[in-house]
């Protein structure tokens, strides 16, 4: 594992099983990410993708898996913004859409100056800065798909897994979203999205079938 | 006519402000309010583990609490008093018949409130605000407190129910408290006590206050309920 770095590998996991109630939903040979790839996870309703999207974000654990590492880290990094992954619909905090973008900034223990501007600028980005004030779990669905992909460029972690973040999206909206795959691509992060749409210049193209993930470059 | 002549008297006490009212209120108050300070932060802590753990002998822990919450204010003093008195265990603690063991002892009869009620306010989160925390980068304490900031009407409504019970118990207070003028006497303790050597007016000012007290925090209550509905 010592040699992922060189390799810019983000993510690698072998051997992914799990199952729910005797059913099993996964059985993955191998996957890896590099930093600045972009993934589209495809399959059909209730293949699997939230399923693996969340064991690969750290936030549920497989059944067993021979190797799952994340940047060469063999245990998953927490409390740091090294992943993060977007909820099919997203959860918005019970407060202000400014305090909701600066929530990671604020665990990443960015000063106040830096901290505001940050969230500014992605709230911008995002389209919700008229919005910067307002309670966040009271928005529109699509109002709120955009301020949680405000929330997560304003962190730009190193791999982001994002769950059908079309949904929802007006045409205004798509377009953002799809903006935001390219632009933290840029900065060395790597993206894994789950959607039905087939993106055009994706790097590698996963689809779930019968719980096992068939690959292509 | 003599309950009209001691009411008009009550609220005449009351109203210039009498000095010795005025302590035994204070002594209620600061009794309280440290009890549910000392209480609170395991009770939350508590209802955060039991809300979001699995682990063998939950549900009768939870029975357990559930019991707690109708136990006896004058056990919990008795037991107290036991432990507290100079050959108990905490007897080198020196707190038989002060207002820290007062505090301790209704810290221990409001933990099973706080966390039953805090418990049923977690129980009613969503399982991806923990998820959306960690995924931002908090740590398990950060995202337990998020959560907790997330549930907070309800919290509210736990520590209100809590400062009811508190303020109005005389069982454990009068056990572990002794009634001792200007030092432990505080409101339950003197209506209980002094009423009866023909403090009329007194007693009656002191009930007046701690119906009020209990009302306020009632209303508080139901105002925190309909600000949760509403989120
Ligand atoms: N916590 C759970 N308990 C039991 N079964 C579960 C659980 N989570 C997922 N499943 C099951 O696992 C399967 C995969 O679910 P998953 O949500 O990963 O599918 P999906 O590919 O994301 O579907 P969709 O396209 O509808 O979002 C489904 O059959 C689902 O019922
Ligand atoms: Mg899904």
């Amino acid at each position: 594992m010592n040699n992922c770095g060189e390799n810019n590998i983000l993510l690698f996991a072998e051997g992914l099983k799990k199952s729910f109630a005797g059913k099993t939903v996964l059985d993955i040979g191998e996957l890896t990410v590099r930093g600045g790839e972009s993934v589209v996870l495809s399959g059909e309703n209730g293949s699997g993708k939230t399923t693996l999207l969340k064991i690969l974000a750290g936030l549920l654990r497989p059944d067993s898996a021979r190797a799952l590492a994340f940047a060469g880290c063999e245990r998953y990094p927490r409390g740091a913004p090294h992943s993060s992954y977007l909820h099919q619909s997203p959860y918005l905090f019970s407060a202000s859409v400014r305090a909701n973008v600066e929530y990671g900034l604020r665990r990443a223990g960015l000063p106040g100056e830096k901290r505001k501007q940050k969230a500014e600028d992605a709230m911008r980005w995002a389209g919700v800065l008229h919005l910067a004030s307002a309670r966040a779990d009271r928005l529109s669905g699509g109002e709120q798909r955009r301020a949680a992909l405000a929330r997560i460029r304003a962190l730009s972690p190193r791999l982001c897994l994002l769950d059908e973040p079309l949904a929802h999206l007006d045409e205004e909206g798509i377009k953002r979203a799809e903006e935001l795959i390219p632009q933290l691509r840029k900065g060395g992060c790597a993206v894994v999205t789950a959607t039905h749409k087939p993106f055009a210049d994706a790097t590698q193209q996963w689809r779930l079938q019968n719980g096992k993930l068939i690959c292509e470059q | 006519m003599e309950a009209a002549t001691a009411t008009a008297q009550a609220l005449r006490l009351l109203f210039s402000g009498d000095e010795e009212l005025l302590e035994i209120i204070g002594v209620s108050l600061s009794v309280s309010l440290s009890a549910l300070a000392l209480a609170a932060p395991p009770a939350l802590f508590a209802a955060y583990f039991l809300a979001c753990r699995n682990f063998a002998g939950r549900r009768a822990l939870l029975a357990v609490l559930q019991s707690l919450l109708s136990f006896p204010t004058v056990a919990v003093g008795l037991i107290l008093y036991l432990l507290l008195s100079r050959r108990g265990v905490l007897g080198a603690w020196e707190l038989l018949f002060t207002p820290a063991a007062m505090a301790l002892g209704q810290a221990v009869i409001v933990f099973p409130i706080l966390t039953v009620f805090a418990l049923a306010a977690l129980q009613k989160n969503d399982s991806r605000a923990r998820e959306t925390a960690l995924t931002l980068g908090a740590g398990s304490f950060r995202a337990a407190l998020t959560e907790i900031g997330e549930a907070r009407f309800g919290v509210i409504a736990a520590l209100l129910t809590g400062f009811g019970r508190a303020v109005s118990e005389v069982g454990c207070a009068l056990m572990v408290g002794g009634n001792i003028a200007h030092y432990t006497r505080n409101i339950t303790t003197a209506i209980a006590l002094e009423t009866g050597k023909g403090k009329f007016a007194e007693g009656i000012a002191l009930g007046i206050v701690l119906v009020a007290l209990a009302l306020a925090a009632s209303a508080l209550l139901s105002l925190a309920q309909g600000a949760g509905r509403r989120e």
